[in-house]
């Protein structure tokens, strides 16, 4: 594929200076001798298992680990559908297909998910694919809070967890349209959206808006796979490493003894919702084996509020939104899960 | 210098990520970090991950070209405008911070299991990895390929079904807090990835044990269930070994 790139030259537009062949053909070189690289000195390290390091800092790294492991795949999905989105969708067909009326917009974009099988953390970039083609703050917001949940493949996977048990898909499904929907038409309120965006990211928006960049579509592309990772990738480090370190320091077993109370579990399993940071299209299956010594009500909360916030989210979207439109969303995003769990409880 | 840090530390994160998985992959180490139902879908999106890394390598220019410059210093001239010269280094200094960690995380680090040492009893009492066996697993009459957590949900459920059947298992010594005869076999249980990893474990009624076997170590042990002979264990039944010996650890440690 990159080798039918190289060989094949178009006519460059005017003004334009592009790589010449040589160049790319050393890029590929670096890049082939980079991963091997690498995967040589993987292959190297991964023989010293006898570093007698503490257990609490092997433990950490290995959560760590898997928390990246875990969510890396489907962060380079949303990536990759991000950068079709900006680079292979005219604008045209994206506000073809939008309803005019803002509260409808709001709806129709928070159903996209259905189109895109994406989790929260592949969202992120494809939210900020939305917003650089120009949909709005609001909506794009409202689209990064439902996606996770009314996306085909979660739908699916709490199906096969839960079946229609105790409303904990419905609740999961309608409970997360409403509340992005909410947060969506909260954000709606600002007098100017644009500045719950970072300063950093709004200005990255004029500079694709006001010099849309030349070039080829597949040099775009992977101009825009680099750009896009170099924003994504460090909060998600951040992120996970925050993750394994709350997983080593807080004991799991607080948790379980307030499993069967209709306020405190919810209150809990929402903290573990935050804390364990995993994809919205998995959680599912872990959290169905605390089903048993869990209300219906927290498990609904925990589907819901993990797929909108947790710790790497946090440090994912304080890429894109300032700290006071992350306070707003996250607070609004916790009440509504709390009443949501609690109505749960009460109802089932 | 911060520059080229903006420029490519996406795309060396990336290759960190892929060549991890990749080589975890091809170990078949993958387990040790995340559910194998995820294996396909992840070596997968790696792989396509890894083309996109190199072809930027390929097309993204280190230097020179105008247009793309051009639209680049825009970027950066907004990006930072406005913030004092110590955020900007702060924030050039955080985004080192994290391709470094995620250079020694990723490929530095030998791949590691859980410390066993870590699991706590009372983490298997409410183990709540530990549901209700299936049917089918109940109506297959062939314990022998039953692991330990087949075993513990069995036990959960009363165990009537556990006595006199007989187990093979391999697992990790924890001791049992109610009696210095009782030992546990344990393994972590993994729904999803290590993040959520729980003990699950089998009660074995071997008085002495700690003469052969340590704390945290792992051990093969068969033998058959029967009532359990201590008054002091919520146990209803226990495993009475044949055989109980140290191992080392295996290369599937965990339970899925």
């Amino acid at each position: 594929m990159t080798g039918d790139l190289l060989t094949r030259r178009g006519p460059s537009p005017a003004g334009t200076a592009r790589p010449g062949r040589r160049s790319s053909l050393l890029g590929l070189g670096v890049g082939v001798a980079a991963l091997a690289a690498l995967i040589a000195i993987r292959t190297v390290t991964a023989g010293w298992d006898d570093l007698s390091l503490p257990e609490a800092l092997r433990d950490f790294v290995t959560l760590s680990t898997s928390v990246i492991i875990e969510s890396l795949p489907f962060v380079f999905l949303g990536v990759l559908l991000s950068v079709v989105v900006q680079i292979w969708v005219p604008d045209r067909v994206i506000h073809r297909i939008l309803p005019r009326n803002r509260t409808a917009r709001r709806a129709v974009l928070s159903l996209l998910g259905v189109l895109l099988p994406v989790c929260e953390c592949g969202n992120v970039p494809l939210a900020r694919g939305l917003v650089i083609k120009g949909v709005g703050v609001p909506e794009a917001a409202t689209f990064l809070l439902a996606a996770p949940i009314l996306n085909p493949v979660t739908i699916v996977t709490t199906y096969q967890a839960f079946g229609w048990n105790d409303g904990i898909l419905a609740g999961r499904i309608v409970g997360g349209f409403v509340i992005a929907n909410l947060v969506g038409w909260l954000f709606s309120r600002h007098p100017e959206p644009e500045r719950l965006l970072t300063p950093e990211f709004s200005a990255s928006c004029r500079v694709h808006r006001d010099h849309p960049v030349s070039g080829r579509r597949m040099r775009r592309a992977v101009a825009g796979f680099a750009e896009e990772t170099a924003t994504m990738l460090p909060a998600l480090v951040i992120g996970s490493l925050i993750a394994g370190a709350i997983q080593v320091g807080v004991s799991r077993d607080v948790l379980g003894a307030l499993g069967a109370n209709p306020i405190w579990s919810v209150l809990a399993l929402m903290a573990l919702a935050f804390i364990v940071a995993i994809c919205s299209n998995v959680d599912a299956f872990f959290i169905l084996a605390f089903g048993a010594t869990f209300t219906p009500g927290s498990i609904v909360a925990f589907l819901v509020f993990g797929a909108m916030v947790d710790v790497k989210m946090i440090a994912m979207m304080r890429t894109t939104f300032t700290t006071r439109a992350l306070v707003v969303l996250v607070s609004v995003v916790a009440l509504t899960t709390l009443v949501l769990g609690f109505g749960v409880n009460l109802l089932v | 210098m911060s520059r080229l840090l903006d420029r490519w530390r996406g795309v060396v994160i990336s290759l960190l990520g892929v060549a991890a998985i990749l080589w975890l992959a091809v170990d078949g180490s993958l387990g040790l970090y995340i559910h194998p139902r995820y294996f396909v879908f992840t070596v997968v999106m790696a792989v396509i991950a890894g083309v996109a890394v190199i072809a930027a390598f390929a097309l993204v220019p280190a230097r020179g070209d105008a247009d793309d410059e051009h639209g680049h210093d825009h970027e950066h001239d907004h990006g930072t405008g406005g913030r004092s010269p110590v955020r900007r280094g702060l924030t050039a200094a955080g985004t080192l911070v994290a391709v470094a960690v995620a250079a020694v995380v990723l490929v530095v680090f030998p791949p590691s299991t859980l410390s066993t040492t870590s699991a706590s009893t009372a983490q298997l009492d409410n183990a709540t990895t530990v549901s209700a066996p299936s049917t089918e697993l109940l109506t297959g009459t062939d314990t022998a390929t039953f692991s330990v957590k087949d075993w513990a949900s069995v036990l959960r459920q009363g165990g009537d079904f556990a006595d006199g059947r007989t187990a093979d298992l391999t697992g990790f010594v924890m001791a049992s807090p109610d009696s210095p005869d009782l030992l546990y076999v344990a393994r972590y249980v993994i729904t999803c990835c290590a993040v959520d990893a729980q003990p699950a474990g089998v009660p074995v009624y071997s008085p002495g044990w700690q003469d052969t076997v340590q704390e945290g170590a792992w051990v093969h042990v068969t033998g058959a269930f029967s009532p359990n002979p201590v008054s002091a264990s919520t146990a209803a039944y226990t495993l009475t070994p044949t055989v109980l010996e140290p191992i080392d650890e295996p290369s599937d440690p965990y339970d899925y």
